[in-house]
């Protein structure tokens, strides 16, 4: 693939444009339920799930799984505002691409301090950049999106780097 | 499902079900090389939409076969990245237990995920070593289906805490 194909002007403005934070809290249930939907047809490991045998754990209680955090991540944006194949647009953070069609390429996450029932996490996202390439059925675009949480004390808890991929 | 196989009302038994398998020896005894205990996921459609749910992600090829089909020209809907994701996490969360935590994970996704397919999460430790007292493990971890693919590569880094 060619690299450095120009973007629009108003993808390019986008590129270091941070969102507002968002706050959530989370409960037993929330974590619960991510559990299982990682764990298909087994039982998720008690320590999401059951405070007895999560108090014997050297977490002293139920932790979260470790990419629980991806559960904070999304827009506050209603029906009205996805476009047709269902991602939020017109949000704060949204790059203006000629893009109908999208996929996640790449991941990277940093893990902090684990999350616990009744944690308030803050998510902020950001640009950090936002390129195209020539792909072999055409211009695909590449955005890196990162996103910082962390917790009611103020401790780090994760940092998510990803690329969308769109077309 | 959840109640039929015992659900949280039979903890006593729980721990004969649990999907841990070997966990890590402690940092000295770890050989670089070694693979560690690989784990396995059926992928199943209801469970994409329950990952969906959990995230609130709304993107229809996760939900949606005939729009995966037709507008993306997808096999049928996807696993999500972050689902895949959580499956590596899994896999390093279940081996390394209480000796230490993973400080970072990483995956690229190279081929479709879908329902039906068999995935096995996989992770070979490629180095040890102590830097400013951590002592950390890097692996190569891995996401292979039912053919044999590699559909998601990645790595990870795990630290073990000293008294392990």
């Amino acid at each position: 693939m060619s690299k450095d194909i120009a973007i629009p002007d108003e993808a390019k403005k986008m590129i270091g444009k941070e969102s507002t934070p968002q706050s959530y809290e989370i409960t037993k249930k929330d974590i619960r339920r991510f559990a299982q939907a990682v764990a298909i047809g087994k039982d998720p490991n008690p320590l999401y799930t059951d405070e007895e045998y999560a108090k014997k754990s050297k977490w002293g209680g139920i932790i979260a799984p470790p990419l629980f955090f991806f559960s904070c991540y999304y827009e506050e944006v209603p029906e009205s505002q996805l476009r047709e194949d269902g991602l939020p647009q017109g949000t704060e953070i949204d790059v203006p691409l000629p893009v109908s069609q999208a996929v996640g390429g790449g991941s990277a996450v940093e893990l902090g301090a684990p999350v616990r029932p009744s944690d308030v996490i803050t998510l902020k996202k950001k640009i950090v950049d936002v390129y195209c390439k020539q792909g072999k059925s055409g211009k695909l675009y590449f955005s890196v999106i990162e996103s910082t949480y962390t917790n009611q004390r103020g401790q780090f808890v994760a940092r998510e780097r990803w690329t969308l991929i769109q077309r | 499902m959840w109640l039929e196989r015992g659900g949280p009302l039979s903890n006593a038994k729980m721990s004969n079900r649990i999907q841990i398998t070997k966990v890590a020896p402690s940092f000295e005894e770890l050989q670089v090389g070694s693979e560690i205990s690989p784990i396995t996921k059926e992928v199943t459609k209801v469970q994409i939409f329950m990952f969906s749910a959990v995230t609130w992600n709304r993107h229809r090829i996760h939900y949606d076969s005939d729009f995966a089909q037709t507008h993306d020209k997808l096999p049928n809907v996807l696993a999500q990245r972050p689902l895949l994701g959580s499956f590596l996490a899994q896999m390093l969360f279940d081996w390394v237990g209480e000796k230490g935590k993973i400080k970072r994970v990483e995956w690229s996704n190279r081929g479709p995920a879908v329902p039906d397919d068999i995935l096995t999460c996989h992770g070979k430790i490629v180095k040890k070593c102590v830097i400013d007292g951590e002592h950390l493990v890097e692996l190569e971890v891995w996401i292979e289906n039912q053919r044999g693919e590699h559909i998601v590569p990645g790595k990870a880094e795990v630290i073990f805490s000293p008294s392990s």
